[in-house]
């Protein structure tokens, strides 16, 4: 791990990776879509709005996966003081918003049609929109804070703090009375899901993931360039900036 | 999928919306990364100017 604490270390590993993770993404969400779209069944009940549930689903699953790669990256800053961790951190901060974006977006046009009603202040909807709000606050304390140093240990706190949020998310249907359905694939006692449903939604699921690798190794690489960048400008600003520092590999 | 069933202009939404989010974030990434390499390049450049003058 330590091997990779150096950026241009893993700059090399991206350019190895990029590569295969981006294959299998698209690959992956090419069978997904397929199967959610022309194979798996309508729902008895529900009709073709089931279709929604291939992307709500593995969305709200990488809302919170993001999150807790977030929470082990803030670990990473204030622990372990790994060089990496809080540029892993930054990265990932707006592609978890996204996902959960898209997670609200698919959720209430599920909910429409099914409820009746776009949006009710649920345990389960409520706390996925703090998780929202928290991300989009992740972001910002990023861009208000200049030195890099300092707002990783910022950030690092606040996100430590946020990932209460976590497991009150996954455990709000339970704990409460809430009009969104219960767990019905990572329970107790296995799926409940038709295997011509439940197939679609993993691959869909392994797509999302896979995705969110891609992007976020790229916004990694990012990340790396900026503060390369930012560096310089600042040693140019001083006088000349070392040929040295210049001549370091971009990618 | 039977774009005729009631309510099927809720999933085509959900499908359009997902594939804007996810091209909207694969542009972004990889236009970013153009605009840092480009000024990566801008300020090698200069400081290699700057080497050339003052040897």
């Amino acid at each position: 791990m330590q091997n990779y604490a150096n950026p241009t270390h893993f700059l090399r590993l991206v350019r190895v990776l990029l590569p295969v993770t981006a294959g299998l993404t698209t690959g992956l969400l090419a069978v997904g879509l397929y199967l959610a779209l022309f194979v798996a069944p309508a729902d008895y009940q529900q009709g073709e709005t089931v279709r929604i549930m291939y992307l709500h689903v593995p969305s709200a699953w990488m809302a919170m996966f993001v999150y807790l790669v977030m929470t082990s990256a803030a670990i990473g800053t204030l622990v372990f003081r790994h060089p990496l961790a809080d540029v892993a951190q930054k990265a990932a901060a707006p592609l978890g918003a996204a996902f959960t974006f898209l997670c609200l977006t698919t959720g209430s046009l599920w909910g429409k049609p099914e409820w009746g009603t776009w949006w009710v202040w649920d345990a389960r909807l409520t706390s996925v929109l703090v998780l929202f709000l928290i991300y989009l606050g992740i972001i910002a304390l990023w861009q208000v804070i200049e030195d890099p140093g300092k707002a990783a240990r910022l950030v690092a706190i606040f996100t430590l703090v946020g990932a209460v949020n976590v497991p009150i998310i996954k455990f709000s249907v339970d704990w409460w009375h809430t009009l969104h359905q219960p767990a019905s694939v990572f329970r107790m006692g296995g799926p409940t899901i038709a295997a011509s449903m439940l197939w679609p939604l993993l691959i869909m699921a392994v797509g999302f993931t896979t995705l969110f690798l891609t992007l976020h190794m790229l916004a990694m690489r990012n990340e790396i360039l900026r503060r390369r960048l930012r560096r310089l400008s600042m040693l140019a600003a001083d006088g000349a900036a070392p040929l040295g520092v210049v001549a370091e590999p971009a990618e | 999928m039977n774009l005729a069933a009631p309510h099927s202009g809720f999933v085509i939404a959900a499908y359009a919306i997902a594939f804007v989010v996810i091209a909207a974030m694969v542009i972004g990434t990889l236009a970013d990364y153009r605009s840092l390499k480009k000024s990566l390049e801008r300020i090698a450049a200069r400081a290699r100017h700057i080497g050339d003058a003052r040897s």
